[in-house]
């Protein structure tokens, strides 16, 4: 029985004499029993001479169990366990046959180790496998468009970051199939799986629109997700705003009907104004002197011109009594209708205040304090005022901010300016004015005029100025004022070459005879 | 008509450039009282060529605005013919005018 379990048994004594051996010890030693018996052990299994160093009872360490391998002399190899239990003075050597077991557990480690090296190849695919996935995931993550992976059971494998902003991330839940992202309860109607070919599929998810583009992968399909909210408001925002401009178009058109009428209305209200200043400008025309003076050993010449029908020139001849005559050259600033009737209100106010004052300045001084208690606009006038004495040939002269008078002295031939200076009319009131004499002789001109004559503009935008009138009162002074005037504003006409003045023009000119 | 303005720690000096008229008047006014409301303002006239009536009826209008809230003008810089222009105008003794703008802004 003790064979069968292939356990080799021999009994020594204290000598290490073989008392007992088994069968299968002979069997596998290849030696009979009997020449086995009287032997001593380690002669016998180890050809030593002596104990074992390892032997256990020289050791008496009976307890451990101790593992070796035996060749017999005929070939056979044994690796066995060895147990020693010692009975009275004897011993039992157990050694049990491992050689098949040892084989057995080499195949399996072998079998272990290879399974081994194929669980970690399986691992670092495994590892691999997740780091990619790891990698497309983050990929994915960091993409501008929303994406999400869908398996053929509907289940959403992964649902990148942009997706889950893009949509409201409460009703991505747990185990989520990828129709509940659509807001359906079961497949989508466009659900690439069923719908073959199926490439891209528009759709309002809550306040976004989105289009979404399909890829399949095998058993996945990837979906990206296109927010298409702002080029839809865009859309909106322009399709609006065609047809407000489509609004705004034919409101301009009704507009530009309702303008049409408008100008035409406004040019019946033109002409109707052009005729009101036309009235104005006869009245103011009628304002005007007739005639000239006739006064012996006096020529007179005037002209007066007017760039709209009511002017701010204004000139005049009024009689003074006691042999002078008043001549006034004013200009009022600004033009139109407010400057005609400011000039007929200085008209009136200088013939009223005129009769009896042979003073220049003091006439200057009452209109001042008139005008200023009447001009309620912005407005002034500019007033040179002289009064002739007809007897002793001399005139008194006064300036209210109207540039100097010219006087050609025939005497020595040229033209001197009467500078004498004193606050424009209508400003402020209680002023003084500068007053000048001066006695004329024969071939003397005075020559007074409104600054729109020197400011006379020709096409290169030069002025027509105050040397070249000097210089042509000098050339025509042997003339008769009014022939003198005639010539001057020929060459005024000339150098301007323009159809109309800038400005009123008004000259007054005066010759001793 | 152009129109620099310099800012010094005495006030403001306005260099119109070019003519001053109907046309340009309206705004060299509306700059003079806008900044007559933070300082002494100060015109120089060295790059002004004319001023016709209309120029000038706005710079007296000028002048009785900023005398009803006890403000002036002051004038400098003038050329021959301006100061001319001033004279026989009387306006040259309702202004301050000055030949500096040192002179201007140190009065």
């Amino acid at each position: 029985m003790i064979d069968e379990f292939k356990t080799s048994l021999f009994k020594i004594d204290n000598d290490f004499k073989i008392v007992f051996a088994s069968d299968s010890l002979s069997i596998f030693l290849g030696i009979s029993i009997k020449d086995i018996i009287g032997k001593s052990c380690y002669s016998l299994l180890n050809q030593y001479s002596s104990p074992c160093k390892f032997c256990p009872i020289v050791g008496n360490k009976f307890e451990l169990k101790y593992y070796y391998e035996l060749v017999s002399d005929n070939g056979n190899y044994g690796y066995f366990v060895a147990n020693i239990t010692k009975s009275e003075d004897k011993y039992l050597i157990s050694m049990l046959d491992m050689t098949e077991m040892r084989a057995y557990n080499r195949i399996n480690k072998h079998q272990i180790k290879e399974q081994e090296a194929v669980i970690s190849r399986l691992k670092n695919e495994l590892n691999f496998n997740k780091r990619k996935l790891a990698f497309f995931e983050r990929s994915l993550d960091n993409s501008q468009a929303g994406a999400m992976f869908v398996d053929r059971d509907y289940n959403i494998i992964h649902i990148n970051l942009k997706l889950r902003k893009l949509i409201s991330l409460e009703i991505v839940v747990v185990n989520s199939k990828c129709y509940n992202i659509y807001g359906y309860d079961s497949p989508c109607h466009f659900c690439p799986w069923t719908n073959v070919g199926k490439e891209r599929q528009a759709k309002v998810i809550g306040d976004i629109s989105v289009v979404i583009e399909f890829t399949r992968m095998d058993h996945y399909i990837l979906e990206i997700f296109r927010d298409v909210t702002k080029d839809l408001s865009y859309i909106k925002s322009i399709k609006e705003n065609q047809l407000l401009l489509i609004d705004k178009q034919r409101q301009m058109e009704i507009l530009n009907i309702d303008l049409i009428e408008t100008n035409d209305k406004l040019k019946v209200i033109q002409g109707a104004m052009d005729d009101e200043l036309k009235r104005v400008g006869y009245i103011q025309s009628s304002l005007l002197p007739k005639n000239n003076p006739e006064i012996d050993g006096y020529d007179f010449g005037v002209v007066f011109i007017s760039t709209k029908y009511a002017s701010g020139d204004y000139y005049d001849f009024i009689d003074a009594s006691e042999g002078n005559l008043g001549i006034v050259l004013a200009d009022v600033s600004g033009h139109g209708t407010p400057a005609a009737v400011i000039m007929a209100m200085t008209r009136a106010i200088m013939r009223s205040y005129t009769l009896g004052v042979t003073s220049s300045s003091s006439v200057l001084s009452m209109v001042n304090e008139v005008l200023c208690d009447n001009i309620y606009t912005k407005d002034f006038v500019t007033m040179f005022y002289l009064v002739l004495n007809i007897e002793n040939d001399t005139i008194n002269y006064s300036s209210a901010g109207h540039h100097p008078v010219l006087f050609y002295d025939a005497s020595e031939f040229m033209v001197k300016k009467l500078n004498v200076s004193g606050l424009l009319l209508g400003i402020f009131k209680e002023q003084e004015y500068e007053e000048k004499v001066l006695t004329l002789d024969t071939g003397d001109i005075l020559f007074l005029y409104t600054d729109g004559l020197v400011e006379v503009i020709n096409k290169h935008d030069e002025q027509y100025g105050y040397d070249r009138l000097l210089s042509k009162i000098i050339m025509y002074s042997s003339l008769r004022p009014q022939d003198m005037i005639n010539e001057i504003m020929q060459d005024v006409k000339d150098f301007t070459s323009l159809e109309s003045y800038r400005d009123d023009i008004t000259i007054v000119a005066m010759k001793k005879g | 008509m152009e129109m620099n303005i310099k800012e010094s720690s005495k006030g403001f000096i306005i260099y119109p450039t070019g003519d001053i008229d109907i046309k340009s008047s309206p705004m060299l006014k509306s700059k003079v009282l806008e900044l007559s409301d933070r300082g002494s303002v100060v015109l120089s006239l060295k790059h002004v060529h004319y001023i016709n009536s209309s120029g000038l009826r706005e710079i007296v209008d000028l002048f009785k605005i900023l005398k009803e809230s006890d403000k002036e003008l002051r004038l400098c810089e003038m050329s021959v013919d301006m100061k001319e222009l001033f004279s026989f105008t009387g306006l040259s003794k309702v202004f301050k005018i000055f030949d500096s703008e040192k002179d201007a802004l140190g009065s």
